[in-house]
């Protein structure tokens, strides 16, 4: 990468005659913090280094063993010298100058917990200097607890940007309450009851009516008292949360007073209901009814119980609405035989299903016990992250509109029928007008269902068919008029479908031949068998040809994969 | 104000409409390198748009080794036309950045240059770059003993005994 031609010469000249310039940019940076490192940086100590870094350079790698490590609180009965657990704090013992550094800025006492202690809140609120925070406060459960903290907290509600309060009903509900002062920057409020409580709280009033920027709004193992003064002016988020053995969920008794509040909340924009608890005796909820959330992009249900289950029938999703559903299949595969009444969108075991524009859809079948109905499914944001970095995606380009369909079956009668009903809702419920990428993996289809499919794809530029390929595969071909890329992957080419027809390579030679103007850049076929006049056929028409491990015919080894084009990734 | 030479046009031979920058570290190696690659760093950013419009190519004299300033470029060049979040200043800032696998591997040198890499980051304001050292240094010392910590990056405990074994110190510093 080094290069010298004249006019690099040229430069150096200049920089030759500009010795002054030169010592005034290296005096920006604190003398010898950059010295010494011509050849061989290892004579160079960390020490210099590191002392002289900049103060917010510091602040940064504090920041980061703070979010990582934070101070934790250890039970008085723990007699160890070292009660609590410094955490990230320990770098303000290193040396005076970090000590200074931590201690001085606010921005890493943003985030105080109670459980340290009340002798150590004030200190660390004084040292947030007013800077919004994040205040954790678990009131104990059976134990007095100190109400000068609560004090406390409410003179700094004022700077308060998100809360989490938990505890046992009765002292949470006395302290919540209590805090009766403004809270005008806060955005989170979390609630988290950790035991049963029979009467369902119902606060007066929250923050003295004044939370105008709350967004978010978390209740946990919270009875559905809904008609109560909630903050949810104009909220964004609600969270509903049930856990396993808080034995809340009876609660729910009125399903529709959770629609009653969802349906208060008109500026809804994310909503999140899961439960780990797990019962059989609840009843179906059903009924006409069906809330309206105009703005509602995310809906996710992180359940295998059914009442939340069917909460998608009984909300008008918004075609935008990214769907993120993520339900236990043994759970599923209880609720699923007792509720035939249910409408579900997916009907399985789904993450990170994302509806209209459709970025990506990806589902994956696997038929994991054959000797019950116990169907397991996972989803993935193939395209979103082709590498498979999942922690990186905001590093990768934009999603390819693609729609994977992916089905590993076993013989199984049932697998028509579900592949059947899964196409059927996919129509349904997700618009397929932006897919350019589709690609179908099962051994069992029904074939008219291409035509169904391919119809809806109207830019569809890419199809992949693994073993779902046959007659009626290139018929509805006809329905993508934009097609580039055909891909074929353990289809019998050779194969008649009726007796005494043409070969489906026959049939896709003459389909190619009908549209001569198509444009079709490129027909792969993957571990195909396939009759070499067919090859030469094809050859004629399509611009490439790729054939890899065909399995009659011609034997070559061309190891490409399907999925060269960036813009084919699935 | 950093200095920058500008070089101009008629100086320098055509070579298409590309623009490249001179980088001069401070062992005075000159590193050519395509201004498209180095966009992630705003100082650097902040430093083109100073340029005449009309002129190619343009030089800047940076404060740290070829060495490091390689590391950098490297990383700049693996990311060329990537967007990342933390580079993006109308970008809200993120509360965590991602772990990156690249990165890691990236970043898996000796303490010395990964400590010269942050600040030659941080100089040429590249956040992304700054927070993946951060996290590469956190991960070094977090969990750490304070003589640990003191052992690892070379610092010296300046605090008198008393300082030292004062009540204040004992949990929130």
């Amino acid at each position: 990468m080094t290069h010298k031609n004249g006019w690099i010469e040229t430069v150096s000249e200049e920089i030759k005659t500009a010795p002054l310039q030169q010592t005034t940019i290296l005096d920006l940076y604190p003398h010898g913090s950059f010295d010494g490192v011509v050849s061989s940086p290892q004579h160079v100590t960390c020490r210099s280094v590191i002392l002289k870094f900049p103060p917010e350079l510091l602040i940064c790698v504090f920041g980061r063993i703070a979010k990582d490590d934070p101070l934790l609180h250890v039970p008085a009965s723990n007699t160890h010298p070292r009660r609590r657990k410094l955490g990230w704090v320990a770098v303000s013992h290193v040396c005076r100058q970090w000590r200074d550094i931590a201690v001085g800025s606010p921005t890493l006492w943003q985030d105080i917990d109670f459980a340290l202690g009340p002798e150590w809140v004030p200190d660390m609120l004084a040292r947030s200097k007013a800077l919004p925070v994040t205040i954790r406060k678990t009131f104990p459960s059976g134990q007095g607890w100190f109400p000068h903290e609560l004090d406390l907290l409410t003179a700094h509600l004022f700077h308060t940007k998100r809360l989490f309060l938990s505890g046992d009903p009765t002292t949470l509900t006395s302290a919540v309450q209590s805090l009766n002062t403004p809270a005008p920057i806060l955005e989170y409020l979390d609630l988290h009851f950790n035991q049963v409580m029979d009467d369902p709280f119902a606060p007066s009033q929250f923050f003295a009516g004044h939370t105008p920027r709350l967004l978010t709004l978390s209740l946990t193992n919270y009875g559905l008292a809904w008609r109560v003064n909630l903050p949810t002016a104009r909220l964004a988020n609600l969270i509903i949360k049930y856990e396993r053995g808080s034995g809340r969920y009876h609660l729910l008794r009125d399903f529709a007073s959770l629609l009653d509040l969802v349906e208060s909340i008109p500026t809804l924009q994310s909503l999140y209901a899961a439960s780990n608890y797990r019962s059989h005796d609840q009843e179906a909820w059903s009924g006409p009814r069906v809330v309206r959330l105009p703005h509602l992009k995310r809906l996710q249900i992180d359940s295998g119980k059914y009442k939340f289950l069917s909460l998608v029938n009984h909300i008008e999703i918004p075609p935008t609405t990214a769907l993120d559903f993520s339900i236990h299949p043994g759970f599923l595969a209880e609720a699923l035989p007792a509720s035939p009444d249910i409408r579900v969108v997916f009907p399985f075991v789904a993450k990170h299903m994302h509806a209209t524009p459709l970025a990506t859809l990806a589902l994956k079948y696997e038929h994991r016990r054959a000797q019950s109905a116990y169907w397991g499914m996972e989803a993935r944001a193939w395209a979103m992250n082709p590498t498979g970095a999942d922690t990186d995606a905001s590093a990768l380009p934009a999603a390819q509109p693609a729609l994977r369909l992916a089905g590993y079956w076993v013989s199984h009668t049932g697998a028509f029928t579900l592949a059947a009903d899964i196409t059927a809702h996919i129509g349904d419920a997700v618009p397929l007008g932006a897919v350019r990428t589709l690609s179908v993996e099962s051994r069992a289809w029904v074939p008219h269902l291409w035509a169904a499919l391919l119809a809806r794809c109207g830019v569809l530029a890419h199809v992949h068919a693994a073993h779902a390929a046959g007659a009626a595969f290139v018929r509805a071909l006809d329905w993508a008029p934009a097609l580039e890329t055909v891909a074929l992957e353990r289809v019998d080419l050779t194969a008649r479908e009726e007796l005494g027809g043409e070969t489906l390579g026959e049939a896709l030679v003459a389909w190619l031949r009908r549209r001569p103007g198509l444009g079709l850049r490129r027909l792969h076929l993957l571990s195909c068998e396939v009759a070499p006049e067919d090859i030469a056929a094809m050859a004629e028409v399509v611009g490439t040809v790729e054939i890899s491990r065909a399995l009659v015919g011609v034997e070559e080894e061309h190891g490409g994969t399907i999925f060269k084009d960036p813009a084919y990734h699935l | 104000m950093p200095t920058i030479v500008s070089v101009d046009d008629s100086t320098v031979p055509g070579e298409g409409s590309s623009r490249l920058l001179l980088l001069v570290s401070s062992d005075n190696k000159h590193i050519v390198v395509e201004e498209d690659i180095m966009s992630r760093s705003r100082f650097i950013s902040k430093q083109v748009e100073g340029f005449e419009a009309t002129s190619q190519r343009h030089a800047i004299l940076l404060p740290f080794s070829s060495f490091v300033l390689n590391k950098v470029i490297e990383y700049c060049s693996h990311y060329r036309g990537y967007y990342l979040l933390e580079d993006d200043p109308d970008a809200a800032p993120p509360g965590r950045s991602p772990v990156r696998e690249w990165d890691q591997e990236f970043l898996d040198v000796d303490r010395n240059m990964l400590l010269r890499i942050i600040k030659a980051a941080h100089y040429l304001e590249i956040k992304s770059l700054v927070g993946s050292c951060a996290r590469a240094i956190a991960d070094m010392i977090r969990g750490k003993t304070t003589e640990e910590m003191r052992e690892i990056l070379g610092v010296e405990n300046d605090f008198t005994p008393e300082e030292e074994h004062s009540p204040s110190s004992k949990c929130t510093g």
